[in-house]
């Protein structure tokens, strides 16, 4: 089971409004009785009033809280999709922030993501490929194409320069990237993320669910130790604050295994030594997957079920209210 | 265009008519005291408080309204687009663009030779869909541009930024078609065209256009030769992109027709000569319906659910309906 906009749970702010607003409403109610039947007023008809406002407020919550469990987009169990696709198509979001000058993984953290993409590169042959290069900002650098020269071409060039606005924006990486796919191609896609999952700015689980929803797995790939690392710079010397103090990165992998997770995808570690192999694999049997199946599996979104039940508690607080239980029980 | 994925949820609106009859007509509904408001056989009064009345009118057109709208949301409403899937794969074209400073020569309009080109190439490829489409631009140097792609927005962006003179300053028509070449045979298509603009003659390189040519052929990529410019004296102006000085003078060097030609038939593909804008335009277009395709496609259908702008948007005006009973109409039960 899963849940698409965890962050709907914060309207039940409002349900906890309404729980006092209700129990007011009856004291209120109750007063107003009182005055308006003072003659004919008695204990019965207080209790009456008690069970029906209690009823009528449970009602009242309870359709409140299953709207708003509906609009949270709920999943669960799988419904296959029909796909009739061959080939693949994949984009490398490479992260090519400063950090990723450290040396935790050898010979650097980029070095070792542009090996991995080489090697991808000469795996899958008959593939097209993207590049988009981020840091604060993501900027696709190679379109979608064949032509494995340019992509070994350009991968020489990458470099923290290429780009100059500071930060990591894994966010508007997975934007972009699923963007950088063409319209109207009858390929699978994949995408492969390479950063150290440091993020500044975006929420990374909000892209991997736009990928989500398009069918496309995140196969993400996390450079650099989570002990974290000085970031060495060319000219001699480390990256260090205006205090002088040394700058530490850590890699961030539980960011980059949510959003791997959140799209089917597959979380590695460049650091392992199978993660050539593992990748490969994970590309591969992906493809074959959907290509022997002819679908890919959604999961179903249960809305309804939550909506249905808001509508019968929303019906059942007015019956409470326009029926005279009393003549009928 | 909008569907619905569950329409028989729509049916729960039957049952409006009658609710509405209960909520608000049935003498025998509750909720409410019974007060007198005329005396017998008298007149009665009615009570002018507008602003209660038009409260109660809003609070029972927005339960109305949110309840129909949390029904159509049960119904499943979506948003359908329908766009075309290609199957078959296309032919790999790549534009082998001459930046050289004589491109800057203002016999044709508008601007001169380099942006006519542009201009051209930029409708040309606008009118391959399906085709992956790539640029390599050459003067002293060759470079890739753009590798053959299907992305055109991004390969009309690169097109965009070429400027006279940022290769240097020269001709080198080999070395242009041997970076194209080597580019297309990275793809697996099987028509594979490459389309030389140029206004000059082989000055630089160390590749012999004849030699990138039997590379080509033997690639099986076919060429297309246009010799761009009018014969005869033609001003120039161009800015140098490093120094930022402007350049201004007259040119009379004209392109090596006969190579042109040689080039084309020694790989299957044909000469053209442009003597103006309108001509290069037509000169294109000509190659568009020599290189044709077949073309498969099969239409897809996206659908993207709405049911929770709907369902929200119901539910917002059942909470303003909530509390507009309890703290402005105040509703004793």
């Amino acid at each position: 089971m899963t849940v698409t906009y965890p962050e709907v749970f914060w309207l039940f702010v409002i349900v906890a409004v309404v729980i006092p607003m209700l129990v007011w409403k009856y004291r209120r109610g109750r007063r107003d009785l009182e005055r308006l039947g003072s003659e004919v007023w008695s204990r019965e008809l207080a209790n009456v009033f008690l069970v029906k406002s209690f009823f009528r407020g449970l009602c009242t919550v309870l359709f409140f809280s299953f709207v708003i469990l509906g609009l949270a987009g709920f999943h669960w169990g799988r419904r296959p999709i029909e796909e009739d696709r061959s080939g693949i198509e994949i984009v490398f979001a490479i992260d090519v922030s400063l950090s990723m000058l450290a040396e935790d993984v050898g010979p650097n953290r980029l070095e070792r993501g542009k090996d991995i993409v080489r090697s991808v590169v000469q795996d899958f042959p008959e593939s097209r490929f993207a590049v988009v290069a981020f840091g604060g900002r993501a900027v696709p650098v190679l379109p979608m194409t064949e032509d494995g020269y340019a992509v070994q071409s350009l991968l020489s060039v990458l470099s923290p320069e290429t780009l100059t606005s500071p930060g990591t924006d894994i966010e508007g990486a997975i934007e972009s990237a699923l963007d950088t796919f063409p319209e109207g191609s009858a390929r699978h896609q994949a995408l492969v993320l390479i950063s150290d999952g440091e993020y500044h700015t975006g929420n990374p689980s909000a892209a991997a669910r736009s990928a989500s929803a398009r069918g496309i797995p995140v196969f993400s790939i996390t450079t650099g130790s989570e002990q974290g690392s000085s970031i060495p710079l060319t000219g001699g010397g480390v990256v260090e604050t205006h205090d002088g103090e040394m700058v530490r990165t850590r890699a961030n992998p539980s960011a980059m295994r949510q959003v791997a997770e959140a799209t089917d995808g597959l979380h590695l570690s460049a650091g392992e030594g199978e993660v050539f192999a593992r990748l490969r694999e994970g590309l591969a049997g992906y493809t074959e997957r959907r290509d022997r199946d002819g679908f890919r599996l959604a999961s179903v979104p249960r809305y309804r079920l939550f909506l249905a039940l808001a509508l019968l508690f929303l019906v059942l607080e007015n019956a409470l209210r326009i029926v005279r239980w009393r003549r009928i029980l | 265009m909008w569907v619905l994925e569950y329409p028989t949820a729509l049916l729960l609106l039957l049952l409006l008519p009658p609710a509405i009859y209960l909520k608000h007509f049935w003498p025998q509904r509750g909720g409410r005291i019974r007060f007198p408001f005329a005396i017998y056989n008298g007149t009665g009064f009615r009570p002018k408080v507008w602003r209660v009345r038009l409260a109660n009118a809003v609070g029972v057109i927005t339960f109305w309204v949110g309840l129909v709208a949390l029904i159509v949301a049960l119904a499943g409403p979506a948003q359908v687009s329908r766009r075309p899937v290609h199957l078959s794969r296309g032919i790999d074209i790549m534009v082998v663009l001459d930046e050289s400073p004589t491109m800057a020569a203002q016999d044709f309009q508008p601007g001169n030779r380099l942006e006519a080109a542009k201009e051209v190439v930029r409708r040309f490829v606008l009118r391959r869909e399906n085709d992956p489409v790539g640029l390599v631009s050459f003067a002293k140097e060759a470079a890739l541009r753009v590798p053959p792609t299907t992305d055109h927005d991004h390969l009309l962006q690169a097109l965009g930024q070429v400027r006279i003179m940022e290769l240097g300053d020269g001709t080198a028509i080999g070395l242009g078609l041997a970076v194209g070449a080597l580019h297309l045979e990275a793809g697996q298509a099987t028509e594979r065209v490459m389309i030389l603009l140029t206004d000059g003659k082989n000055n630089a390189g160390e590749i012999s256009p004849e030699a990138a040519a039997e590379i080509a052929a033997d690639l099986g990529i076919r060429i297309y030769t246009i010799g761009v410019g009018r014969e005869g004296e033609t001003s120039i102006e161009f800015e140098d992109p490093e120094s930022g000085a402007m350049y201004r003078g007259t040119v009379v060097e004209a392109f090596d027709e006969e190579q042109l030609r040689t080039l084309a038939d020694l790989t299957g593909g044909s000469y053209f000569h442009a003597a103006s804008a309108a001509a290069l335009d037509s000169v294109l277009q000509s190659i568009d319906s020599i290189e044709t395709v077949e073309r498969r496609t099969r239409v897809e259908v996206q659908s993207e659910p709405m049911h929770r702008q709907v369902a929200g948007f119901g539910a917002l005006l059942l909470l303003l309906e909530f509390v507009l009973r309890a703290l402005v109409l105040k509703e004793i039960l």
